[in-house]
């Protein structure tokens, strides 16, 4: 394989990764195809780890099927559904498929999802998560028992740019950079200067940001209200723009609003490449590049 | 204190089948004071089962006792002959003082009256919240008196999550960001270094289910070995 995403960005080349969401039917073909339809366009493919609380594949199945089929994954590896041990046990699972990038993350609570009374179980939070793998590559699990030393894994966490406060954020984001993250994946943002107050609160780090941005579905937007999608704040000035728009007009109006901001985000020179996630519309991700 | 909730009638009424001579306990210390299982809940529920049966023209008698506390043998004792009599009790208790009247009257079946909510506090009239998970490691002394095991819905011990919304949790947008809140009561202290520090490990075997306390001076009478 080449250089990893983490090699990549370091080098200064932008870098636009792609999610996609483990599908629901233990079939991974029709997936497999849109990320080999990506290939030259798209350096890596998020792959999710039940998004947003939904029951969904197997995340590391499916990272493990990516690369493969010689597509760079990224695995996300989320502390809702696991303890220590079955994290432990993920991240040894990524060694033994080859997987070289993960995220990090929390995970949304259940709450959001479509199984609301399962037990979110958080035994460690992303910070712990970043840490312990940091540990398994020196040889020590999280209990600090002794394991063969894992190979370097370039290392991805979430951040809220757009989060109300800001500060606390930013101190929790200043915790993963300590814990060893190498690149930060913003929640979507929606213009470019929603990113400036976390870029500039974070200052000079040698952690990379890539910027999310969302295709969001026609639905997500007419139900919208602040905290409906987590993590994700819609200017409501768009948000009306949209909403008085029917479907199709809105298809087309926020396709090129997402391609605008991939350009404007492009040429800003301030951070490291972008993230497309388009629940239910990622094929349409290729048109927006 | 422990904070219960009433159990709907129904129920209750179902869980006792076709049990005539029914004892409601209650318990007076946490479950009276958050008006769910005191002495004036037991009397209540004892009057509404006895309505029911009424209704159905069945011989029926459910009658009410109150204990100081249902978590103390001393006071539990103090039911012996009302039990007796019973052939089923209704304990109003939290779940610990359901269990000990149990343990204490294996012959005759105990059930509950109450779903026990949490550990928490009175905010106001009518109202309580919760406040601890008792999870046998207290964090407090970092976070600015605020508990994140707890007051966040994800129990975070590194900061806040990416889903706060204007200050308030992602999960219920009447609550606030448990990390908003000891950020800020951090800053006010000027303590914020506090959040800067790493938090380790939840020690989850400090907690294991079921839990035991030996106060210090008890040790050689209940240690093994």
């Amino acid at each position: 394989m080449a250089d990893s995403i983490c090699e990549r960005v370091r080098s200064g080349s932008f870098e636009v990764v792609g999610r996609l969401d483990p599908p629901r039917n233990g079939n991974l073909s029709q997936l497999v195809a849109l990320a080999a339809s990506w290939k030259g366009k798209i350096g890596s493919v998020l792959v999710t780890d039940n998004a947003s609380a939904r029951l969904g594949g197997s995340a590391l199945l499916t990272a493990e099927r990516l690369g493969r089929e010689g597509i760079e994954p990224i695995l996300t590896v989320s502390c809702r559904d696991g303890n220590r041990i079955a994290l432990g046990s993920t991240v040894l699972g990524a060694v033994a498929a080859s997987l070289r990038t993960l995220l990090c993350v929390s995970g949304d609570h259940p709450a959001f999802g479509d199984h609301q009374d399962a037990k979110p179980v958080y035994d460690m939070d992303s910070v712990q998560l970043i840490a312990m793998v940091r540990n398994m590559e020196q040889g020590r699990d999280a209990s600090g028992n002794e394991l063969e030393p894992l190979p370097r894994f370039c290392l991805a966490a979430a951040a809220c740019a757009s989060a109300d406060p800001l500060a606390p954020q930013l101190s929790k984001a200043r915790k993963k950079v300590r814990a060893g993250v190498d690149i930060f994946v913003t929640l979507p943002v929606f213009r470019v200067d929603q990113l400036e107050p976390f870029l500039n609160g974070l200052g000079e780090i040698s952690v990379k940001v890539i910027a999310g941005v969302l295709l969001p579905r026609y639905e997500e937007v007419v139900s919208y209200k602040d905290g409906s999608i987590p993590g994700t704040f819609i200017p409501h000035d768009l948000v009306e723009q949209w909403r008085a728009m029917d479907p199709g007009a809105f298809s087309s109006a926020s396709a090129d609003h997402v391609k605008r901001l991939v350009a404007d985000l492009r040429s800003w020179g301030k951070v490291a490449g972008v993230c497309i996630s388009a629940p239910g519309r990622e094929d349409e991700i290729l048109g927006i590049l | 204190m422990i904070v219960a909730q009433r159990k709907p009638f129904a129920e209750i009424r179902d869980m006792l089948g076709g049990r005539s001579r029914v004892l409601v306990a209650g318990c007076g210390t946490c479950v009276a004071v958050c008006l769910a299982g005191g002495e004036k809940e037991a009397t209540l529920l004892a009057s509404q089962l006895m309505l029911a049966a009424d209704l159905q023209k069945r011989d029926f008698l459910a009658t009410a006792a109150t204990v100081e506390r249902q978590c103390d043998r001393e006071f539990l004792q103090l039911l012996r002959d009302r039990v007796a009599q019973a052939d089923a009790v209704v304990s109003l208790a939290c779940g610990a003082g359901i269990q000990f009247l149990a343990e204490m009257y294996p012959d005759v079946p105990v059930f509950p009256g109450v779903d026990t909510s949490f550990i928490g506090v009175a905010e106001d009239a009518g109202l309580w919240t919760e406040r601890c998970r008792s999870c046998n490691q207290c964090w407090l002394g970092m976070t600015g008196g605020i508990c994140p095991v707890t007051m966040c819905a994800k129990g975070l011990l590194n900061g806040p999550c990416s889903g706060t919304v204007h200050g308030k949790c992602e999960v219920d947008p009447e609550r606030e960001c448990a990390w908003a809140a000891i950020y800020e009561r951090l800053e006010r202290q000027s303590r914020l270094d506090m959040v800067d520090a790493p938090a380790p490990l939840m020690k989850h075997n400090r907690s294991t289910r079921p839990s035991r306390v030996i106060h210090p001076a008890y040790k050689k009478r209940f240690s093994i070995g």
